[in-house]
């Protein structure tokens, strides 16, 4: 078989084909979106007729997928790690039902925060599941553990989680397929109590859920994708997880440690193999990345014997990702460096696209509240939060997707006036619209700017949602008529648009404005594949 | 599909041992379960040619949007023909709207650990952007490095440095190609393919036969047509011709 270049990412992509995979439900998020975006273009996919439409949020995902499960068939849902939160009410419930058909849930991490707002680890929402989780360290890995995780699923009747972090994600290698499997057939799950979480089901099912833990860590023990490596230096050991893996090996000659390694992607934890190197070895470093999750829970809180090091000892870092030479300093090796960074280097932040319809709708807000004075705008999450930076300086608050406009509800309802909201259209769709309710619900003077570039701008330019309906949406929910406005964000109409806004900032009420123009990315995708269909 | 052009003209063969035998039901449930690292040995690809062992490990960089991944793309193909391994980190998000963006790209005839290249042993820094380039030198060896960088500036920031000392500090290093890949691209009727102007003044710094990357670039644009082959071919030539000047 030959082998063919893959992001780890699309190498996860590939093997949920390869093993039949029938639906993925995904919201985009760095680093995980390639992953639905590779199923979405494969011909493979299509010919499987594979659902890849892209979800609402993370929670809808998951929900859809555990319904694709529940008809027997096989589901993935896709993710990036603050998704996981979103999603977690069926995340946790879903080891309470079980799975049907395969069930796996795809998690991407992002360490140092490259992309986004926490680098928070998702093998706490694995183990606080009570699940079995995979943390591949390489490509060909992510390709085999997703291949194999769907058997896993369906074998013990549970969700799998695999977790990715950015390096992977993002990273290309050489990945060697196995044969495809085909799709299962539709088969409804035969437990009629099964997917019922009545407390009295409930109860049954959660004790059946603690029942097979002893069954996973048994498979964790014997899994190809944790190795006990032996070596001849005692003096230390090292147990090295996912992708950590790789950047300990890249100190050695030929890859051979002279320590014993044990090399952990698969959880529960081993703990046969962790006693094995914990008592061979005089020290034991952890490496992994993300949080310290090995590492606690190996040393104890209590830390009695004070011979397991890692980011919790100092060795490591205790944030951010790590690199060879952060592993090559903690094992007392000399720390390689080029020369410095010149003085004259500047930073060279992200910025707004030139003609950005962002753009536009900063520079009227920033018109109209001027008199009203700093931090009463509050935005979320987008290309938009780019009006954090200079010379916007737009806005004051961005905490997770759909916070701006409970946020901005929370601070009118402590007596800030006036309160301005901005959100993106596809933000908006994702978890929006419950806040505009709240909002609703109560008449908080609110002024809601939905910032319409008909996309998910940030994650690559996905289909928005709610193309074309914002303000039917809004009226459905209950915004009075004559408070919904849509305007083009254009130089030419700024005057009219910053009196607009200025008006509905003195409105005691909930009031929505939707600035509409097309995100100049997508834009110019469109025209180039409209220019080349007529050139055909 | 934005890789598809990547993922189907990368196809490596294994050895000839990995494909005479058609495996056993037990061998084939044994690669299957394997490890992964035992997996790949099983299938070592060789060199065409055997030679000691060679690496080549590069930092490319520049700004969002100016066509650093080609490069790679080219290299990649040349390298994963001759059956050497790669690996390549990427950046993608938030560092694509006119932010510095930056990859890891490393080739070897040997089975690659890390996906990130480790600060002081990266053998060259190829660049789209002189500013740009200096912000990797932490990883460049500093012994053995070399530096090939477009020498036209990209300003898109208020604070971007004074251009003389930028070119005085550039000036300062040991193994450095500074080329004008803007002008030369520009001059050969093809303003966007500065980039192949860069690569191929780092050619002769890339271990891999000319022809092979010349081989690797025709089959990057044979989609576009004989008039774009030609121009990046042009512009290849041209940055290899600078370089080789300066040697
Ligand atoms: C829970 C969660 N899911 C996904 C993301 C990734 N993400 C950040 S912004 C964004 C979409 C932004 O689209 P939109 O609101 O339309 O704004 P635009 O970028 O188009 O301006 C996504 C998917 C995230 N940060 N949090
Ligand atoms: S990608 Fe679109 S929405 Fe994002 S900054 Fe560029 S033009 Fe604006």
């Amino acid at each position: 078989m030959s082998k063919t270049l893959f992001l780890g990412d699309e190498a996860l992509a590939q093997a949920a084909l390869d093993a039949g995979l029938s639906g993925v439900y995904a919201y985009p998020g760095t680093p995980s979106t390639e992953i639905t975006e590779f199923i979405q273009n494969s011909k493979q996919g299509r010919e499987g007729q594979v659902h890849s439409i892209w979800a609402g949020n993370e929670k809808t995902a998951m929900e859809s997928a555990i319904g694709m499960s529940y008809a027997g068939k096989r589901a993935m849902v896709c993710m990036k790690h603050v998704g996981l939160n979103v999603a977690a009410d069926p995340f946790m419930n879903s080891s309470i039902t079980g799975a049907n058909g395969g069930l796996v849930v795809v998690v991407a991490d992002d360490p140092s925060m490259h992309s986004s707002q926490d680098e928070q680890d998702s093998r706490y929402y694995g183990k606080f599941a009570l699940i079995p989780f995979f943390e591949p360290s390489n490509q060909q890995e992510a390709y085999d553990i997703t291949y194999h995780a769907f058997d896993y699923s369906e074998k013990y009747h549970t969700p799998v989680l695999i977790r990715l972090t950015t390096r992977l994600s993002h990273s290309r290698a050489g990945v060697e397929r196995r044969e495809a499997r085909p799709q299962n057939e539709l088969h409804i799950e035969e437990n009629p109590k099964q997917f019922i979480l009545l407390p009295a089901n409930a109860r049954v099912h959660y004790r059946t859920l603690l029942g097979k833990q002893e069954a996973f860590e048994n498979e964790s023990l014997n899994s190809p994708f944790n190795k006990y490596i032996d070596g001849a230096d005692k003096k230390m050991g090292i147990i090295a997880s996912g992708i950590a893996y790789n950047y300990l090996m890249e100190n050695f000659e030929n890859h051979q440690c002279p320590y014993p390694v044990l090399k952990i992607s698969q959880y529960p934890l081993p703990s046969k193999l962790i006693a094995k190197i914990v008592d061979e070895c005089e020290t034991v470093l952890v490496a992994e990345e993300g949080y310290p999750f090995i590492e606690e829970q190996v040393r104890g809180i209590l830390n009695r014997t004070g011979n397991i090091i890692g980011r919790l000892s100092g060795a490591l870092p205790r944030d951010g990702e790590l690199n060879p030479n952060l592993l090559a300093k903690a094992l007392g090796m000399p720390d390689t460096y080029g020369a410095p960074v010149p003085e004259l280097v500047v930073p060279r932040p992200p910025a707004l696209c030139v003609g950005c319809p962002h753009i536009d709708s900063y520079l009227a807000i920033n018109e109209a509240m001027a008199e009203h004075g700093k931090g009463k705008v509050f935005a979320d999450i987008g290309c938009y939060t780019l009006g954090a930076l200079p010379p916007y300086n737009a806005i004051y608050t961005t905490v997770d997707m759909g916070a701006s406009i409970t946020m901005a509800k929370g601070a009118a309802d402590a007596g800030l006036r006036p309160v301005l909201a901005v959100i993106g259209d596809s933000t908006f769709t994702h978890s929006g619209m419950t806040s505009l309710l709240d909002c609703i619900y109560e008449n908080t003077p609110v002024t809601v700017m939905i910032l319409d570039n008909s996309t998910t701008g940030m994650t690559g330019g996905q289909d928005s949602h709610a193309l074309g309906v914002l303000g039917e949406i809004c009226k459905g929910l209950g915004v009075k008529e004559e408070h919904i406005h849509r305007i083009t964000p254009l130089k030419k109409d700024h005057e009219a648009n910053v009196k607009l806004i200025k008006e509905e900032l003195a409105y005691e009420g909930v009031s929505v404005i939707i600035p509409t123009r097309e995100c100049i990315q997508t834009l110019s995708r469109r025209m180039k594949k409209q220019q080349a269909a007529k050139k055909k | 599909m934005r890789y598809a052009h990547i993922t189907r003209a990368y196809s490596i063969r294994p050895n000839r041992k990995g494909e005479s035998h058609s495996p056993s039901i037990n061998q084939k449930r044994r690669i299957r379960y394997a490890p992964t690292i035992k997996t790949e040995r099983a299938y070592r690809i060789r060199p065409k040619r055997k030679k000691d062992k060679m690496k080549i490990d590069i930092i490319l960089a520049g700004v969002g949007g100016q066509g650093i991944l080609s490069i790679a793309t080219i290299v990649g193909y040349a390298a994963v023909k001759r059956g050497m391994y790669m690996k390549q980190a990427e950046v993608h998000g938030m560092s694509q709207r006119g932010g510095d963006v930056q990859s890891h790209f490393r080739l070897s005839d040997h089975e690659i650990a890390s996906d990130l290249i480790p600060m002081g042993k990266a053998d060259m820094i190829i660049s789209v952007e002189p500013m740009e380039s200096l912000r990797y030198l932490p990883w460049l060896n500093p012994e053995t490095g070399w530096l090939i960088t477009n020498s036209k500036p990209f300003i898109n920031i208020p604070n971007y440095p004074d251009v003389d000392k930028l070119n005085a500090t550039l000036d300062g290093l040991k193994n450095k190609v500074v080329i004008d890949a803007d002008k030369i691209a520009t001059d050969l009727g093809s303003a966007r393919s500065a980039n192949m102007v860069i690569l191929g003044a780092a050619s002769p710094y890339l271990q891999l036969p000319f022809e092979e990357i010349e081989a690797a670039v025709r089959e990057n644009f044979a989609r576009k047509g004989e008039d774009v082959v030609n121009t990046n071919i042009a512009c290849l030539r041209a940055g290899r011709e600078f370089a080789e000047k300066l040697k």
